[in-house]
């Protein structure tokens, strides 16, 4: 038992909203901060939850303020308080434990049409000595549904004085909301921490549904124009067991589509615009300190920012299914599938986004309730054939089927697609069998009833994703690609601090240490059938996949500009040759070698941006585990590979 | 598929994992399908399965849940 001790004289208010997923809590959570909130983690945890204020405008509406700051805390969904996931967990430690604040009021969402459930928190908090007030939404719905309440009825059972209201589309109700907060006496209380087992969980459910008897009436006719009747028609058609596949199919594809092509466009001015700030540094500063802000910090910044369009739109776009009540649909749709290799439906979504990129997709699988299949998708998520993978893939498929049609390259392309789903398939069942079949596969999934989302609260979301990622993720991808500048740009002559030329970069290059690890690990690289200058652009594909490219054009001494850059190295690799070691004067780009760099870049997890994203969500023992292993079995099967094509004179 | 009305007789811990086909202790289960409230005695109506017939999904009141193989083996009808 936790002793909490309000004193009298607080200057504010700590209110918590609480309350089932798809209640309306989130809804009522922006109403009441608008855009004044922010995302805190909780100790310990990966969780997040979001910490806001009471608008300034609905504050003004007060004659006399209690308090002198509100502040709002929107807690993840629960069907209980019981926990059953991660999630879930910290919303009962928040109320428990109250380490970062001290709840003087919880806010139990209530769904109007769901009391025969939702009312259990309730409950629970009554139990806990937690004090609460219910909001109840979806009151319109109710209404349309038939459901005759008792408000005064429930109001008596937890010992309220009244119940309050809320209209998520049009905001009725928040003014009632507001003046309760502001009239509302803080007490005193300890926490107490009752075991709830299946017994006591079954006397509380029957107690409620005598309750639910007493308090609510349902009219026997449901008109054909209730939600839950519309619902029920367009179910026929989403989870229908054929067009629900296609309907499925084509909102996957516009889904993946607008990942990666309509994120491309804002991708690209990113892009040049942190190339133009480059630029200008470069033609109007000289010297070491202008390479370092160029080459290092801009693009360093760069390369954090160039990902915001595809973590919005991917977030945007779930935000939309889950609030009209689609995801949900998908996750029960795909369950079997992908049950067949230790993953549920939850994990569909974050999957398909790997396609595009894996760092939004990593954040996707926050979504995942089972502990287990979120470990097994953030494994398998980066074997994905992202879209960093591409100009690897070109580069070495146009080197291969260079004099051929280039259909064949095309059919490789395919090949490769196919084999990273057959990868990540492989190794998804195996992490299901490392893990171990202890978790006991679970679904109860809530279909809620379709619903028209609010513009507003989706931006809001996506926004908020977003600038998670950049405040999260965005300082250790800066540091690591800083690090990667500085090895990959020193030792250098200080007098000719400035890169000067092409040639210059390269000499700096050849010179630097990553070069010189690259020379002396070569011997390591020798088995998959490259030298040195390979092993450096694989070392530099870690800042990101596609700058494997940028690093060949400058080991390979390679200039010019996009097309004729690729030109120019396709002819040097034809010519490339070790230049020492057990295959000096050998040819370095061979069937076989060339085979070994793509199943290698198809299975390594060399982006530094994931591995950062990878720690935050899962922690550095995890996300170094996995860059650890995922790096070793690719190296393992390149050699294998390799090794083996020599063996047939390849 | 026609839809059917049944009715919950008990909800029971013991039922069938659907990985391993043997009897297994599904307590957390059961106490999360009390809490999507599901009860002995309540009136069910199935409507349809899906992913090849391996999720149940099943109405009551103005309630719609999506249960797998596991969960329904925890429903005594």
């Amino acid at each position: 038992m936790s002793e909490i001790l309000n004193s009298t004289n607080l200057k504010s208010l700590n209110v918590v909203l609480v309350g089932s997923p798809n209640s309306g809590k989130t809804t009522l959570y922006n109403w009441l901060t608008g855009s004044k909130h922010k995302t805190v983690n909780y100790p310990g945890a990966t969780i997040e939850f979001s910490k806001g204020e009471l608008q300034t405008e609905l504050k003004e509406k007060f004659k006399l303020p209690q308090f002198s700051q509100y502040f709002i805390y929107d807690t993840p969904g629960v069907y209980s308080l019981s926990p059953k996931s991660a999630d879930e967990e910290v919303t009962l430690k928040i109320l428990t434990e109250q380490k970062i604040f001290q709840i003087d009021l919880a806010l139990v969402i209530v769904d109007a049409t769901q009391l025969n459930r939702q009312l259990l928190i309730c409950q629970q908090l009554n139990e806990m000595n937690i004090p609460f007030q219910i909001v109840f939404t979806m009151n319109d719905v109710a209404g349309k549904e038939g459901l005759l309440i008792s408000e005064k009825e429930i109001a008596n059972h937890f010992a309220l004085n009244q119940i309050l209201k809320f209209d998520g589309l049009l905001g009725q109700g928040l003014i009632e909301i507001i003046n309760f907060l502001n009239d509302f006496q803080i007490r005193c209380y300890k926490v107490l921490k009752p075991k709830w087992d299946l017994s006591s969980v079954q006397n509380i459910t029957n107690d409620l549904n005598h309750l639910y008897i007493k308090s609510v009436e349902a009219k026997k006719e449901r008109t054909k124009n209730s939600p839950l009747a519309k619902t029920l028609k367009i179910d026929q058609y989403l989870l229908h067991p054929f067009f629900g596949a296609i309907i499925f199919l084509i909102l996957m594809t516009i889904l993946f589509s607008s990942i990666y092509w309509v994120a491309q466009p804002f991708m690209d001015l990113i892009d040049n615009s942190f190339k133009f700030i480059a630029e200008f540094i470069k033609n109007n500063i000289h010297g070491l300190f202008a390479d370092f802000l160029s080459d290092g910090i801009i693009t360093a910044i760069g390369g954090v920012v160039i990902f915001v369009p595809q973590i919005f739109i991917l977030f945007l776009f779930i935000g939309f299914l889950e609030n009209t009540g689609y995801l949900a649909r998908i996750a029960a749709l795909v369950d079997k599938p992908l049950s067949l290799i230790g993953l549920g439906g939850r994990s569909f979504v974050p999957m398909l986004s790997g396609f595009a990129c894996a760092v939004p997709a990593i954040m996707a699988t926050r979504n995942i309730k089972s502990k287990k299949e979120k470990l097994i998708a953030q494994f398998v998520i980066p074997f994905m054939t992202c879209s960093a993978r591409l100009p690897v893939y070109a580069l070495i498929l146009g080197f291969l089927f260079a004099d051929k049609n280039p259909v064949f390259a095309g059919f490789g392309m395919a090949i490769l697609y196919f084999m990273s789903i057959v990868v990540g398939a492989v190794a998804s069942g195996i992490i299901a069998k490392i893990v171990g079949g202890t978790e006991k596969s679970q679904l109860s999934l809530d279909l809620p009833l379709y619903r028209a989302p609010r513009f507003k609260i989706l931006l809001s979301q996506a926004i908020d994703k977003s600038r998670s990622f950049l405040f999260r993720a965005g300082p250790v991808i800066f540091t690591l690609a800083l690090i990667l500048w500085v090895t990959s740009n020193f030792p250098r002559d200080f007098k000719n601090g400035s890169l000067i030329d092409q040639r210059a970069a390269a000499e700096i290059t050849e010179q630097s240490y990553a070069a010189t690890l690259g020379k002396n690990i070569q011997p390591i690289f020798e088995p998959l059938g490259v030298d040195w200058r390979v092993g450096f652009g694989i070392i530099s594909a870690f800042a990101a996949r596609e700058v494997f490219v940028s690093a060949m054009a400058i080991v390979f001494h390679v200039e010019g500009e996009d097309d004729a850059k690729t030109e120019g190295l396709l002819s040097k690799m034809k010519n490339a040759k070790f230049e020492s070691g057990k295959y000096k004067d050998q040819q370095v780009f061979t069937i076989a070698s060339c085979v070994g760099i793509l199943i290698f870049f198809m299975i390594a997890l060399q982006c530094l941006s994931t591995f950062a994203i990878l720690k935050k969500e899962s922690g550095w023992s995890l996300a170094m585990a996995q860059l650890v292993s995922s790096n070793l079995v690719a190296y393992g099967l390149a050699v294998s590979a390799v090794q083996m094509l020599k063996s047939f004179g390849y | 598929m026609e839809t059917q009305i049944k009715t919950i007789k008990s909800i029971e811990a013991l039922g069938e994992n659907i990985h391993t086909g043997q009897k297994t202790d599904l307590t957390d289960i059961v106490e999360r399908l009390y809490d999507l409230g599901l009860r002995a005695g309540l009136e069910i109506q199935i409507l349809r399965k899906v992913s090849f017939g391996k999720i149940t999904i099943m109405q009551f009141d103005q309630t719609l849940l999506a249960l797998n193989e596991t969960e329904m083996s925890c429903l005594k009808f």
